[in-house]
């Protein structure tokens, strides 16, 4: 193995033997990662074949899925890759919420971290709506009228997303734009910025660089560390598993495609992708603006401020459940809690 | 003794070029796209022509499907406009072909209709017609959308204005060409969001090997992910 390599020298040398366990990180950030450059490179695949148009947007997934070599796996693991990576960056976020990692000097990055969950459930969306078939009829009717209820702005931002007052041939063109280069590429940029601020905020959250006035803090120099190639070993191991589970997901269960919708009226039967199940849910009890909008926006407020708001210690980082975090444990908590409950009552009816 | 040993020898190597031959021939998954032109009469008056009737070759194909397939509405258009200059079977004009004509049409370049100096509802017939099917057709192409590409907007030759031909006749002309060389499969009706996947020479892997080659990929990866795990305990 070369140690001068470029791959080895995006790696820190060393990293704290502790927190390069799987059991504290379940190599989340690193399998989100990866699971950005399968889609990267199965998108970029797809984009050989698929025609951004009225016509064309689901013939030619058709095609891809049934025609095209090997079409059928691009697809499946583009699809699979793209669910996997809301559930790993959910999963990063709480793992980082139960270890406190989100503490002092790292509050910035959770900001970041935040804002990359929201352009992954958003190019999921995107690229749910690009099949162009009859299952995505919820996410571009509602999903889309969502926008037009927020005051003031809400036509002009309807209108920059769909490129129209109402879904138009221009609207896969721009689901399409939005999904390669409005979403897509910003996100790979902050992603770099992410994984930059985690060096530049010393590194991943340990034990050894926690506040000078805790007790079982550890110096540097006695905190046992494993080697950058070791780490390197670690996470080729972790993306070999995740492509193996990719693999067998798309062998056994391949991606649906159904015929081309018609989006003049929505069908009574319309569910929202499974990761906005809890939004549908919400706006069959109310206000499209409040369900819809306004508490959505209002978690991911809650979300941002943890570190800012309700929990402002320096203390407990890297350990489990900290005593210091637990109002920001339990908020977090409280509210997965309940977006899994939402979904699961609407998944039921 | 020598000489029975020689004759088993020479035996054997006979026996593997059978089997060999038996291997490489029957097996071959390559289609054979050669066209042996079946030579008919279509005129009584013309007594040189040796032909043997199997069927008309100037009748209208008939459909396969009813209502008729893309493919059938592209066969039809090759009939009606295609086939006086690239042959019934995709031959090209070739001699044989021109025959197929009568001795007024088969120099037709030579006419007032089709030489350099036809009139202006005329046109110039080139000597040399490409073939459209056989082993040695379409070789500048690469896809079916090339080709379509190439038939809308150059095709019938007389009439360049891109208004000749609609745009659902040159798909199906496509498809009609496409299915001859044997990579369009029946049923599927060919179109902007298709035509770039039906690749013309490219034998591309059956659905059947494919699934089987990613699970060998998933065993692979097991024993790529066994070894990482082996070379992890090794290590103090």
């Amino acid at each position: 193995m070369k140690h001068s390599s470029f791959f080895h020298h995006l790696h820190p040398v060393t990293i704290p033997e502790r927190e390069a366990r799987y059991r504290y990180t379940f190599g989340l950030g690193g399998l989100s990662v990866f699971l950005f450059i399968v889609l990267a490179v199965t998108g970029a695949l797809e984009l050989f074949y698929y025609v951004p148009s009225l016509d064309g947007a689901n013939r030619s997934v058709q095609a891809i899925t049934f025609l095209v070599p090997f079409g059928w796996l691009v697809r499946g693991l583009h699809y699979w890759a793209a669910q996997a990576m809301v559930v790993t960056v959910v999963l990063h976020l709480l793992r980082v919420v139960l270890t406190g990692a989100y503490k002092r000097p790292r509050r910035f990055n959770w900001l970041l971290g935040l804002s990359l969950l929201v352009f992954v459930l958003l190019l999921d969306f995107t690229g749910f709506v690009l099949r162009w078939d009859t299952d995505i009829e919820w996410a571009l009717l509602v999903g889309t009228n969502l926008l037009k209820t927020i005051p003031l702005i809400g036509p002009a931002l309807y209108g920059t997303a769909v490129g129209g007052q109402q879904i138009n041939p221009d609207t896969i063109v721009r689901f399409y734009g939005w999904h390669i280069f409005g979403l897509a590429l910003v996100a790979f940029g902050v992603m770099i910025w992410h994984a930059f601020r985690v060096r530049r905020d010393g590194g991943i959250s340990s034990l050894s660089v926690r506040s000078r006035s805790s007790s079982d803090t550890l110096s540097p120099a006695h905190t046992p560390r494993i080697s950058r190639n070791e780490l390197v070993r670690r996470e080729v191991l972790g993306a070999i598993i995740a492509t193996i589970i990719l693999l067998i997901l798309t062998l056994v269960f391949p991606p649906s495609i159904g015929p081309v919708g018609d989006f003049k009226q929505l069908p009574e039967q319309a569910t929202a992708p499974w990761f906005f199940r809890w939004v549908q849910q919400l706006l069959r009890w109310g206000d499209p603006l409040l369900m819809g909008v306004v508490i959505p926006i209002g978690l991911l407020v809650v979300l941002a401020l943890v570190p800012y708001l309700i929990d402002r210690h320096e203390q407990g980082v890297a350990r489990w459940f900290n005593r210091e975090g637990r109002a920001a444990q339990i908020v977090v908590l409280l509210m997965v809690v309940v977006i899994i409950g939402l979904t699961l009552i609407g998944v039921l009816q | 003794m020598r000489w029975w040993r020689l004759s088993v020898i020479v035996m054997l190597i006979g026996l593997a070029l059978i089997v060999m031959a038996a291997c490489f021939g029957a097996g071959s998954s390559t289609p054979d796209r050669s066209i042996t032109p079946t030579l008919i009469p279509i005129r009584t008056d013309f007594p040189d022509l040796v032909l043997t009737l199997t069927y008309n070759r100037l009748d209208k194909p008939q459909p396969e499907a009813d209502p008729p397939s893309q493919y059938d509405q592209g066969a039809v258009y090759y009939w009606l406009v295609c086939i006086p200059c690239h042959g019934d079977r995709g031959q090209g004009l070739t001699d044989e072909w021109r025959q197929v004509f009568g001795p007024e049409e088969m120099n037709c370049w030579q006419s007032d209709c089709h030489s350099a100096h036809h009139p202006p509802d005329g046109f110039q017939l080139p000597h040399t017609v490409p073939p459209l099917l056989g082993p040695t057709a379409l070789q500048r192409f690469t896809n079916g959308a090339e080709l379509y590409h190439v038939i809308k907007t150059s095709m019938p030759w007389w009439d360049r204005t891109r208004t000749y031909m609609s745009e659902a006749e040159a798909w199906a002309v496509t498809a009609y060409l496409l299915r001859q060389h044997g990579v369009l499969p029946r049923g599927v009706t060919l179109d902007a969001a298709n035509a770039s996947v039906f690749r013309l020479r490219t034998q591309s892997p059956s659905k059947v090997e494919e699934r089987p080659m990613t699970i060998i990929l998933v065993g692979l990866l097991a024993i790529m992910a066994i070894g990482l795990i082996r070379l992890g305990t090794r290590q103090p």
